[in-house]
């Protein structure tokens, strides 16, 4: 697969020709067989009719792995039509992305000419709707046409023109892309859309094609789907993370209001809410006022913390410190899981995983990082604290300190599991605390478990671990590594989640160069320029190894480095004891890579990891 | 675990092909006091009745140093192996035969070394032999850099005269060139950026040139040198040992000395660059310079196609997807 972080645009309006006049591309970054072929897919809608609206309106259509989304305006009628077209991968160019660049006027240029855009250079432009998007009037709309969206299937929908079309849009497509699934084809709706349109003709295509056109009628809700959509868009208002109650008036009061089902409206109490995504089940937890729960370590279950009123202070910090939220997952009521109360109280959480088949060495390589980071810390200025002090506590004891101190083999990760390992505050300096959440998946098959799944759906940045042991035995790869890549790819997120692959074991390759070299460099370091160096050589080692599978991490995330490491040292075991003892090399550096690449560092040279 | 007559030792050679031989005699080897390794003589019976004469080095037990100076010597074997390829291995430096490191009880078997430590004729050769001495230690250090590493310990201990040449033994504290310096050796025969408190940058090219030098002074006079400028009362030593005893930036290089002794490079050829791996590094750049445009200098937007497409052609008939 190409690899690539740009998007190329073109620009259109009526040229002379010589057999008349035509609307054409005027320029272009893309080259001109490709251009032909776009042009051919999205010709029908380059334009509105020629006494159509003369507003801006837009066009999002996705055709095979290519996405392509047009603005349109005709300020003076049908002859001073101008559009302008993005082009990229799906992948990059996703529904939401189009949204979110809906009042963008694009077009940079370098001296005379388009220059491609490179994805980043786009966040600055990136608007989004989610405020607007649950508002009480786009919610009761959103209802009606979710209804209708879910029993059409892959078809289009079409609803009036609309002041919410775009709040409308966005909402339903944070449905589709998290919360929907189409079981029949395993897989997620792809949705494009057309925010305005005045004639009724319409091209073939394919995916959820959702259009505001002049002419058609107000969907009432489905009636055999209106009970999940209703489900559907009340978890949406849960879930989301910008809700903003009672955000803009509504400008046109007199616009159709749909009936209001169930859709949960934002309480007045919500307006100081703080919603935090649980990563074990993708939910939006309330973080205002929760309920709270403490462990009981006697009975080994969470049971309800009442703080009396005549607590003092310092009793009821200290009870606060050691205070659980309970999260249920909505698809799971029956079960329950906790959180501490601290992983919502300080900047945005960043969620990590650690991926690899079964025995490549991730659990000791987690067990690794979390042991060197107690016994050494994490250097540079950077201070960390756990912020579940008994769930750590229990951890240390039980597999990091056999693990160091004897040596002992740490039993593998449960088949079928996502599990949360550690839960751990990071403080770069003066700078906001960020809690950071490691977790452990299983090396199964993971397309069976929908927790991860779920996982992936949050998951902010992962650690790919590759067996050294494994290197040439395989060419298509770990599996693992690519049922995430597609799984993320799916979802749209692939270009938002960072990557640290890390060359696992590596003390079995550590006579080979440039394997050597990079084993006896310092772990605890944050330096841009020795990062790139090591990613570009284990990359070149791989690659050498005929190991191109394991590479596809760097080569289709955004933001990724590579990296050598070895948990235990030796790979010796004799009664589920590693003989030789247990020595980590080079275990932190690929967390510390990741934190910066997810933002959790924020110093110019953290910026600079991982691109 | 004790090496025993009888035992089966499967090691790999130098090539990685493994190989198997039996031990048919066992002697003991001293090494220095503090040494984390523990060396025997072995008499080896290979598998087609061939015998040798070995020196076994195995990690002390229970110590992960010991497991760390074992790799060094693999390490340094390896690569001055890789560098010699077919060419006459250099009587200048020890010859790895074989190891077994990744194993409960890893070792690595050496060819026997040459004469006696230098150190045990009490540091005086005759004069007579001191320019071959000179030749031959420099010989080597220039082997040892041409292989990419540094020994980062040499001293009377662990350079063997045989009335010939010298030999350079005792990897276990080399590594390689790159890597972070580190308090490697013991003085008087430790470098200034070897010594505690004046630990600074990556090991270079360079690093054993200070020790080197500091050696040829005391074989060549019997003293100690206490200050860099004592070479100056040296009209023998001056020219050779001029500027070695300086800032690091300012040491030459191992090739400068063997120039000032009008000897040419003992290195045949230096090591061809893995070409695989140039290749697989321009890859992964031409990546991130897709991946990330803004990190590599385009002095050449993509320009506009100067054949755009016709416009408006007649769409297409297809079958209708949407129902």
């Amino acid at each position: 697969m190409a690899v690539t972080t740009v998007l190329h645009q073109a620009s259109y309006s009526w040229q002379r020709t010589r057999s008349g006049t035509a609307f054409g591309p005027v320029r272009s970054t893309l080259a001109a067989p490709e251009l032909q072929r776009v042009h051919r897919r999205i010709e029908h809608w380059l334009r509105t009719s020629p006494s159509g609206s003369p507003g801006l309106s837009h066009f999002y259509g996705n055709f095979d792995r290519d996405a392509v989304f047009v603005r349109r305006v005709q300020p003076r009628g049908g002859r001073s039509a101008i559009s302008h077209l993005l082009v990229g991968p799906s992948a990059l160019l996703t529904p939401r992305l189009a949204l979110e660049l809906r009042d963008w006027q694009w077009l940079p240029t370098q001296g005379e000419h388009l220059a491609p855009l490179e994805i980043r250079a786009l966040d600055q432009y990136r608007v989004s709707l989610d405020a607007e998007a649950h508002s009480p009037e786009a919610l009761a709309r959103l209802t009606p046409l979710l209804s209708h969206v879910l029993a059409t299937g892959e078809g289009v929908v079409e609803l009036p023109p609309s002041d919410y079309a775009y709040s409308l849009l966005w909402g339903l497509q944070a449905i589709l892309d998290g919360l929907a699934f189409d079981l029949s084809r395993r897989t997620r709706w792809k949705l494009t859309f057309e925010t305005y349109d005045d004639r009724p003709a319409l091209p073939s295509g394919s995916g959820v094609f959702v259009r505001f056109r002049t002419g058609a009628k107000e969907p009432a809700s489905h009636p055999v789907y209106a009970s999940v959509a209703d489900q559907l868009v009340a978890t949406y208002t849960h879930r989301s993370a910008a809700v903003r109650a009672g955000a803009d008036p509504d400008p046109h009061p007199s616009g159709a209001h749909m009936p209001s089902p169930v859709p949960v409206r934002p309480s007045p109490a919500s307006v100081t809410s703080k919603l935090i995504t649980c990563p074990i089940c993708a939910s939006t937890v309330d973080w205002a006022d929760p309920a709270l729960y403490r462990y009981d370590p006697l009975m080994g279950s969470y049971a309800e913390l009442t703080i009396p009123a005549t607590a003092s202070d310092t009793q009821r910090a200290q009870m606060m410190r050691t205070a659980f939220v309970r999260c249920v997952d909505p698809e799971e009521p029956g079960s329950a899981h906790y959180l501490p109360l601290a992983y919502g109280q300080y900047g945005a959480p960043a969620v990590y995983g650690f991926i690899g088949a079964t025995k490549s060495g991730k659990t000791h390589l987690l067990t690794a990082m979390i042991g060197q980071m107690e016994k050494h810390g994490l250097g540079f200025g950077l201070r960390h604290r756990p912020l579940t002090l008994a769930g750590h506590k229990s951890l240390i004891d039980e597999q990091v300190s056999p693990f160091l101190n004897k040596s002992q083999v740490i039993e593998q990760t449960r088949l079928g599991t996502v599990g949360l390992v550690d839960v751990l505050l990071i403080r770069d300096g003066e700078g906001e605390a960020r809690p950071i959440a490691l977790f452990d998946v299983a090396g199964g098959d993971l397309l069976e478990i929908e927790a991860a799944r779920k996982f992936l759906d949050v998951v902010d940045g992962l650690i790919f671990v590759v067996n050294a042991a494994e290197l040439g035995q395989d060419e298509l790869g770990d599996r693992t590594f690519n049922t995430v890549l597609e799984l993320l790819e799916g979802s749209g997120r692939l270009a938002e989640v960072s990557a640290a692959v890390v060359l696992c074991k590596a003390d079995l390759l550590r006579f080979d160069d440039p394997v050597t070299l990079w084993m006896r460099q310092e772990d605890r370091v944050l330096d841009a320029q020795a990062s790139l160096n090591e990613s570009a050589d284990v990359y070149a080692y791989l690659r050498a190894r005929d190991a191109d599978a394991w590479t596809r991490p760097y080569r289709e995330g955004r933001k990724a480095t590579l990296h050598v490491a070895s948990a235990t040292g030796s790979d010796i075991v004799v009664d589920k004891t590693f003989v030789r003892g247990v020595r980590p090399c080079r275990v932190l550096n690929p967390l510390i890579s990741l934190m910066a690449m997810t933002g959790v560092l924020t110093s110019p040279e953290a910026r600079k990891i991982g691109i | 675990m004790t090496t025993q007559p009888g035992q089966r030792l499967v090691f790999l050679d130098v090539r990685g092909v493994q190989e198997e031989a039996t031990v048919t005699a066992v002697g003991e080897d001293p090494l220095p006091v503090g040494s984390h390794l523990r060396s025997r003589s072995l008499t080896l019976e290979y598998v087609d009745g061939t015998p040798n004469e070995v020196l076994h080095l195995s990690p002390e037990l229970g110590r992960s140093a010991g497991y760390d100076a074992l790799d060094n010597e693999i390490l340094a074997g390896l690569r001055l192996s890789r560098l010699c390829g077919s060419y006459p291995y250099p009587s200048c430096v020890s010859r790895l035969l074989g190891y077994e490191a990744h194993g409960e009880h890893p070792f690595a078997l050496l060819a026997p070394y040459r004469g006696e430590p230098v150190g045990s004729t009490g540091g005086r050769i005759l004069p007579t032999e001191k320019s071959a001495f000179q030749r031959s230690l420099l010989a080597g250090v220039r082997w040892v850099s041409a292989a990419g590493i540094a020994h980062r310990a040499l001293s009377p201990f662990n350079v063997h005269w045989d009335g010939m040449s010298a030999q350079i033994t005792g990897f276990s504290d080399a590594t390689i060139a790159g890597a972070p310096r580190a308090v490697v050796g013991v003085p008087p025969w430790q470098a200034p950026e070897q010594r505690p408190g004046q630990v600074n940058g990556a090991v270079t090219d360079k690093d054993d040139v200070w020790a080197a030098g500091r050696l040829i002074y005391y074989v060549s006079t019997g003293r100690d040198l206490v200050r860099g400028d004592q070479v100056c009362d040296e009209p023998d030593l001056a020219h050779l040992l001029g500027g070695i005893f300086g800032p690091i930036g300012e040491r030459p290089s191992v090739r400068e000395l063997l120039d000032r002794l009008n000897l040419a490079d003992p290195v045949p050829r230096l090591a061809v660059p893995d070409t695989d791996l140039r290749q697989w590094r321009a890859e992964f750049l031409r990546l991130r310079a897709c991946k990330h445009p803004h990190t590599v200098d385009r002095d050449k937007p993509s320009a506009p196609s100067g054949t755009t497409p016709k416009p408006s052609e007649p769409p297409r008939r297809r079958r209708r997807l949407w129902r």
